[in-house]
């Protein structure tokens, strides 16, 4: 066991420390790339992108060819940990370079790669996913959204919900059922629409927290041309599990935030006087606090053995899937903790949307239920229903 | 960076598990529940031939120089057969304590196996983490007063004792020193009260020469502790993917199964702080090295238990018979979960380190 990075990450380390210090304006400190962002930020945090990508810290992981590094894990974790130190909001496109660009690079024509990938990459373009419907949740597969060929071009009709960014997206990576007699896996068919063609409308959707961060899209009669096919037609399903294995293997960062926030948990606790001494010296408060920072050095030691998995060329093993399941309910403790601290505090500013938004740690990207689900069969084996 | 064992160490750990499985596994604890000795001279010989008593002792003492991860995987090897011998206070504590005192003569004895030795910590009416301030009284270097939940003391050939005045080292049958078993509902592992009147001792040092042997000691228990709830969850899988009740295995429930999906996310986020403790101890400084080790006690005394106890919830009723292995784990780790401190008693102290501190230490990027 050795849980140094290697030493030629420091190096690394130490090139995006400077970068960044010399290029990150303070205004854009703190700036978060999610949630609702007025016209005003989207182009301060597209200004940005484009001097990441420019500098080669957008996507640092993608093939040269493509603008990328063709970056290891290590420099991944390093190019985080030092963004989430500089409190550097991140790239435009979290969605699209983690998990659509794969697919794209995996499945995509080279006149697709082209075109698509750098202008991605700079934040030129933004990209949802349009995966989920009203029906079509946990059990994905079951998705009904049309889409009928008629000569050069896919009728699209249907609706999808629950993208994020949907209100600011250029292209949607959509799934797309092209035929309704085969077996549900087998006949989705995955595209890569215009979101500025005719017949597509975006309503944002208002968040429990008040916030615009999510939209749901409709499709009326949409044509869109037949060159937005990603991969083979009817197989759409394998499309998109190339980006969903790719959102997992992502989350061994979850740790960053959920650490900073503790930090500042416990400095909020030695601040706060109640009864005439900080609310840190309560017993019970103390044993809360004490616990949520445990769980917090905790998803930091599993996302280390995620990452020297990936370093030394492991298969994903069983802390792979449960990181996102520790980093929901750390977010749960974290907001638990925050009120028996805080007390009213706790129920305004950013302290009182943490609370609320730790609502959806266990809702998007899968539930914690269908993880079970998942953990029980594939990584016990236990018997199926 | 590696999490990792490496595949020597893997190998070293198949050779412990076949060789514990040849000794009868859990059949051997069984047949030595609740006496008061329960290693059996044989069983400890092969022990020693194996490198494991002296595993943690330097080359010229006739040991292996080993580190605290290749401990860690001996105690999650006895821990999967609730080994019931005096590994962790000898093999561990008293190795470990030996080595910071330089007793070259002692090292020799624990390493070939011929003696055994442990620690004399706790006192009556103080919560574990304060053990450093000792109260037993010393006068011309004799001591007299009460120890107790001393691990392995009936037949320990040397006991470590903290006392006001430093540790001291006193033969296991000194004249004037009592040793009473300690009734304990986990028969796999031996604590006794030691009553000292006027017992003539070799003074070795202060009490917080022994701080990173404590340290090494907590790690360890929670490794013993993972091997256990490992097994734990093993055989509740087992028997949910063979048991059937309205005709299905009872595995397929989603009730059974998101039990066991939690039971494996509290082992695994246990595995991971666990491995990064052991490594600590061998590779971080001191202050490192404490704070993985606190951190680990609090996590696996909280969670542990919890996945032996939901393991017998799966057994059933079958679960709460004596016939059962099940119970000799939840066992087992209900006595890792009360052993030198409980979860409140670690978070408490955890709380003295990043509460009580004007930025609280993370672990590094190292």
């Amino acid at each position: 066991m050795d849980y140094h990075y290697p030493p030629d990450t420091l190096l690394f380390r130490r090139e995006v420390r400077q970068w960044l210090q010399d290029n990150l304006d303070e205004a854009l400190r703190g700036q978060s790339n999610r949630g609702a962002l007025t016209v005003e930020q989207l182009d301060q945090l597209r200004r940005w992108n484009r001097k990441l990508a420019d500098a080669g810290y957008a996507a640092i992981s993608w093939a040269p060819e493509y603008g990328g590094r063709a970056a290891g894990v290590m420099e991944q974790v390093v190019l985080a940990e030092e963004m989430h130190r500089a409190d550097a909001p991140g790239a435009l496109n979290p969605i699209g370079l983690a998990n659509i660009a794969p697919s794209i690079m995996a499945w995509g024509t080279e006149e697709q790669k082209r075109t698509l990938l750098p202008r991605m990459r700079r934040g030129d373009d933004i990209w949802c996913q349009g995966f989920s419907e009203p029906d079509a949740g946990s059990d994905l597969a079951s998705l009904r959204c049309r889409a009928v060929l008629d000569g050069e071009h896919f009728i699209v009709n249907g609706q999808k919900v629950w993208n994020t960014l949907g209100h600011y997206a250029d292209y949607c990576e959509l799934l797309v059922r092209t035929d309704p007699d085969a077996p549900k896996h087998q006949g989705i068919t995955c595209l890569l629409v215009d979101m500025h063609l005719p017949g597509i409308t975006v309503k944002p959707l208002t968040t429990l927290t008040g916030a615009e961060e999510f939209a749901e899209i409709f499709f009326t009669d949409v044509r869109v041309p037949k060159s937005a096919l990603l991969g083979p037609i009817n197989q759409g399903w394998q499309v998109a599990m190339t980006t969903l294995s790719n959102e997992r293997a992502g989350v061994a960062n979850l740790h960053l935030g959920v650490r900073k926030k503790i930090a500042r948990l416990i400095q909020a606790a030695r601040d706060l006087d109640i009864d005439g001494k900080p609310v840190s010296q309560d017993p019970v408060v103390r044993q809360r606090l004490a616990r949520t920072y445990l769980y917090g050095e905790y998803q930091k030691a599993l996302a280390d053995v995620c990452i020297a998995g990936e370093l030394n060329q492991r298969p994903p093993g069983a802390e792979s899937s449960i990181t996102k399941q520790c980093w929901s309910d750390i977010e749960h403790m974290i907001a638990e903790t925050s009120a028996s601290v805080l007390g009213e505090e706790a129920h305004r500013g950013s302290w009182g949307d943490n609370r609320l938004y730790s609502r959806a740690t266990s809702i998007a990207g899968g539930t914690t239920q269908i993880n079970k689900n998942i953990i029980a069969r594939r990584v016990l084996g236990l018997p199926k229903a | 960076m590696d999490t990792h064992y490496t595949p020597e160490q893997e190998s070293f750990r198949n050779t412990l598990r076949r060789f514990l499985e040849d000794q009868g596994g859990t059949h051997f604890t069984r047949s030595r529940w609740s006496e008061p000795r329960p290693a059996t001279a044989g069983i400890w010989q092969a022990l020693a031939a194996l490198g494991v008593t002296g595993l943690l002792a330097p080359q010229h003492t006739g040991g292996l120089a080993g580190g605290m991860t290749d401990m860690g995987i001996v105690m999650e090897e006895l821990g999967r057969v609730v080994h019931p011998g005096p590994c962790w206070s000898s093999c561990v504590g008293a190795t470990s304590a030996a080595a910071v005192f330089g007793l070259d003569a002692l090292l020799l004895a624990l390493a070939d196996g011929s003696q055994t030795a442990t620690l004399a910590l706790e006192e009556p009416g103080r919560r574990f983490p304060s053990w450093q301030q000792a109260q037993l009284a010393v006068t011309d270097d004799r001591l007299s007063g009460h120890k107790i939940q001393v691990p392995d003391a009936i037949g320990a050939d040397r006991v470590f004792v903290t006392t006001s005045n430093g540790v001291y080292l006193v033969p296991g049958n000194a004249n004037g020193l009592t040793i009473t078993g300690t009734e304990c509902l986990d028969g796999s592992r031996r604590c006794a009260a030691l009553q000292f009147d006027n017992v003539a001792g070799t003074r070795l040092g202060d009490n917080a020469q022994l701080a990173p042997v404590i340290d090494r000691m907590l790690v360890a228990l929670c490794a013993d502790g993972l091997g256990a709830a490992q097994r734990a969850l093993e055989l509740a899988v087992a028997y949910a993917s063979e048991r059937k009740q309205f005709g299905q295995h009872i595995g397929s429930f989603q009730a059974i199964a998101h039990l066991c999906a939690d039971m494996l996310q509290q082992l695994e986020l246990g595995r991971a702080g666990l491995h990064y403790a052991l490594w600590a101890q061998d590779a971080a400084d001191p202050r490192e090295a404490h704070r993985a080790a606190v951190m680990c006690k609090a996590y696996s005394s909280e969670n542990f238990p919890q996945i032996a106890a939901n393991a017998i919830q799966i057994f059933g009723g079958a679960g709460f018979t004596w016939e059962y292995d099940i119970q000799l784990f939840y066992k087992r780790l209900l006595s890792l979960q009360m052993t030198w401190g409980n979860s409140e008693v670690w978070l408490e102290e955890l709380a003295t380190l990043v509460v009580d501190v004007a930025a609280p230490p993370l672990t590094v990027e190292h």
